[in-house]
């Protein structure tokens, strides 16, 4: 990610303070420990035009409960960092109008739509969009909701037979589609679906989109 | 948090055939509306108007029913709504009530309590009626047996009620209302819940898809007194019979693709004796407007917005956790997405603030919802709620506290990820994430964290 936009000009900056964005803390419901780590954010990024990261659900934390999380209990505070902060898809199709980035890949590629960036962000045209532009690569539509594929952070492990089914399901869904990747644009659906792929000894392999238009894989 | 075992496949196949159809016959029912997403908006705005006037619509329900001949009464808890109306069935002196289907009752217990009073309660739903020959409670909020095939409903009823077995859905109904109209034409005390209470004409709104809703508030009998009485929410009450209408558009297609139930049944109160023009309908109407948790959603900005849910129960058939787990898991009469924000205001047990944590907060309820109640996010809020409470044990806090303080200095996270990677290595790591490991893989350790990549080559 950090290479691509480089590439287009961009200079690009890696605070090495930085740690997490406090989401797993939030989801837990406990809004004191994922506050701390909030203001840490807003402190470190504040300085930035603009910040990108290659996660739906970080930037949906950001911007779409950082207001809330970090208000004073009588309504949402004011934090101009979260109309800065975008996800990679996002940032390259919205921001930059930038399409095709000169990638190519001979591979039939699925999509798997990760719930924030579909659903918090409402990010589902921008990934397309620069899939379609890469150089022989075929993109087959999952046909399964768009379902999730059943991490939901810490919920994968506080209920995980039914967290295994949906990763299960998913991941049949993958495999009717006879892609040879799975692409998304968040890490912790692509840890979630690649280690039902390994462990039911799949072909299919997960990959980040900014791997793939990076030219990492 | 206690566990939400999933269900066996061949379950989970039935299931998931039913609630996809349900889907499936939505999705072809709202692309009929060009601007479905302005009824939405629509029907989310009357709600909100109606929850944040709750008290002065209410009163003026009472009024306009009260009016109409309509005994309204105010309870506060299920213990008290149960206790009026076995006071009711003793007054009349009956062993034996028709139900129309009624989540609210199932919420207060109410066949239990007339159980313990001698009185029986008998389901009129098919599906409610099933589910009661077999002894659960319903497993979705309008579809108490979506869970059973043709092939087991067959055998319920043959093994119940000794009749020979079908499979054939016409003659089930045949053999249930064969049962049912025996009670119906004998019953004097009909109890049902209302869809929507309507403040401006004092009515209410009842829909169903059999017509045993209308059977169980107009009681054909003829001797002696008859008596309907419906228990329902606080937050049902719409201010216009306009308003209602709207919802209703939205209601049945929302669930499950219908643009209506076959049954919208309008109760404006008792049988009119005066003119001695009226034949049937019951001599008394009790209305009893429950609250049993609701002002406690009421007063919470947060949890407000779940009061304006019409039940259609569209949030369980989209939810990828209910099609997994299936309703009885919850262990909640209020299951779904929906109803694991409800559960915890309802009722404070470990059970219930263990809900909105069997999520995987994809928010696929909040897309479907013909509300537009953010069911998600209320979720999150009953999760803080839970934390506050102290239903998050003792050394989770500890150990979140521990993560927030090892995010908070980058040389202990750095530390941190170094000793996990080093010296724990993956073996250990991955028994540690048993829960994880036991049905999934964990990704390979890489060589070197991004930080140090980094450090050797910015942005290469």
């Amino acid at each position: 990610m950090a290479r691509i936009l480089k590439r287009l000009g961009h200079h690009v900056e890696y605070p090495a303070e930085q740690t997490c964005c406090g989401q797993p803390a939030f989801n837990a419901g406990l809004r004191a420990e994922a506050a701390a780590l909030a203001k840490r954010f807003v402190r470190i990024f504040d300085r930035f035009d603009a910040v990108v990261a290659p996660s739906g659900s970080c930037v949906a934390m950001v911007r779409n409960f950082y207001p809330e999380l970090l208000g004073d209990g009588r309504g949402p505070a004011r934090v101009p960092l979260a109309g800065r902060t975008f996800e990679f898809s996002e940032f390259l199709v919205d921001r930059l109008n930038v399409t095709d980035l000169g990638a190519a890949f001979n591979e039939r590629v699925t999509y798997h739509d990760s719930c924030h960036l579909l659903r918090e962000l409402r990010v589902q045209e921008q990934p397309r969009r620069l899939l379609r532009a890469v150089k022989g690569l075929e993109l087959v539509e999952l046909n399964d909701g768009p379902a999730c594929c059943g991490f939901g952070g810490v919920f994968s492990v506080k209920f995980p037979e039914v967290s295994t089914v949906m990763a299960e399901d998913k991941v049949a869904a993958i495999e009717r589609t006879g892609a040879r990747y799975v692409v998304a644009g968040d890490g912790g659906c692509l840890m979630h679906i690649g280690g039902m792929l390994t462990r039911r000894g799949s072909k299919v392999r997960p990959l980040h989109l900014a791997e793939l238009l990076g030219g990492v894989a | 948090m206690m566990p939400l075992p999933a269900l066996d496949s061949q379950r989970r196949a039935t299931l998931g055939r039913a609630l996809n159809l349900a889907l499936d016959k939505r999705r072809q029912s709202v692309a009929q509306f060009p601007d479905w997403e302005a009824m939405r908006q629509r029907a989310h705005d009357i709600r909100a108007g109606a929850v944040e006037r709750l008290d002065e619509y209410l009163d003026q329900f009472e009024r306009a029913a009260t009016a109409n001949g309509i005994r309204v009464v105010r309870v506060a808890t299920a213990e008290e709504a149960c206790r009026y109306v076995a006071a009711i069935a003793k007054r009349l002196g009956v062993t034996t009530a028709v139900k129309a289907k009624s989540m609210v009752t199932e919420e207060i217990h109410l066949n239990h309590a007339l159980e313990a009073e001698g009185i029986r309660a008998m389901e009129t739903d098919l599906g409610e009626y099933i589910a009661q020959l077999c002894g659960q409670p319903p497993f979705h909020l309008t579809a108490p047996i979506v869970h059973l095939s043709r092939d087991e409903v067959g055998r319920i009823l043959a093994d119940k009620l000794g009749v020979p077995f079908t499979n054939d859905p016409t003659r089930l109904t045949l053999i249930a209302r064969d049962v049912m109209r025996r009670e119906f034409l004998t019953a004097r005390l009909g109890i049902s819940g209302a869809n929507f209470c309507v403040a401006e004409s004092g009515s209410l709104m009842l829909v169903t898809n059999e017509g045993n809703g209308r059977m169980c508030t107009t009681l054909p009998a003829k001797d002696g007194p008859r008596v309907h009485v419906a228990i329902t929410g606080i937050e049902k009450v719409v201010p216009t019979l306009k308003d209602a209408a709207h919802l209703l558009r939205l209601l049945a297609r929302s669930g499950s693709g219908m643009r209506l139930t076959a049954y919208t049944t309008l109760i404006n109160g008792p049988r009119k004796r005066a003119g001695g023009d009226e034949s049937t309908g019951p001599d008394e109407v009790h209305v009893l407007l429950l609250d049993n948790g609701r002002r406690s959603m009421l007063r919470d900005p947060h949890l407000r917005e779940a009061l304006y849910c019409i039940r259609c129960g569209a949030c369980s058939n989209v939810c990828p956790v209910y099609h997994r787990a299936g309703g009885h898991a919850y262990q909640s009469v209020y299951n779904g997405p929906i109803g694991s924000v409800w559960s915890p205001a309802l009722w404070n047990t470990e059970r219930a603030a263990t809900l909105p944590f069997a999520s995987s907060l994809c928010g696929a309820c909040a897309d479907i919802c013909p509300v537009k109640i953010d069911i998600h996010h209320a979720l999150l809020w009953q999760r803080k709620l839970a934390a506050d409470r102290g239903r998050v044990p003792l050394w989770q806090r500890l150990a979140w506290r521990a993560w927030r303080i090892g995010m908070s200095w980058p040389a202990l996270y750095r530390f941190g990820s170094a000793a996990a990677r080093k010296l724990v290595g993956p073996a250990v790591l991955n028994r540690l994430a048993k829960p994880w490991t036991a049905t999934r893989d964990l990704p390979p350790l890489a060589a070197k964290t991004f930080r140090e990549l980094w450090k050797e080559h910015p942005a290469e």
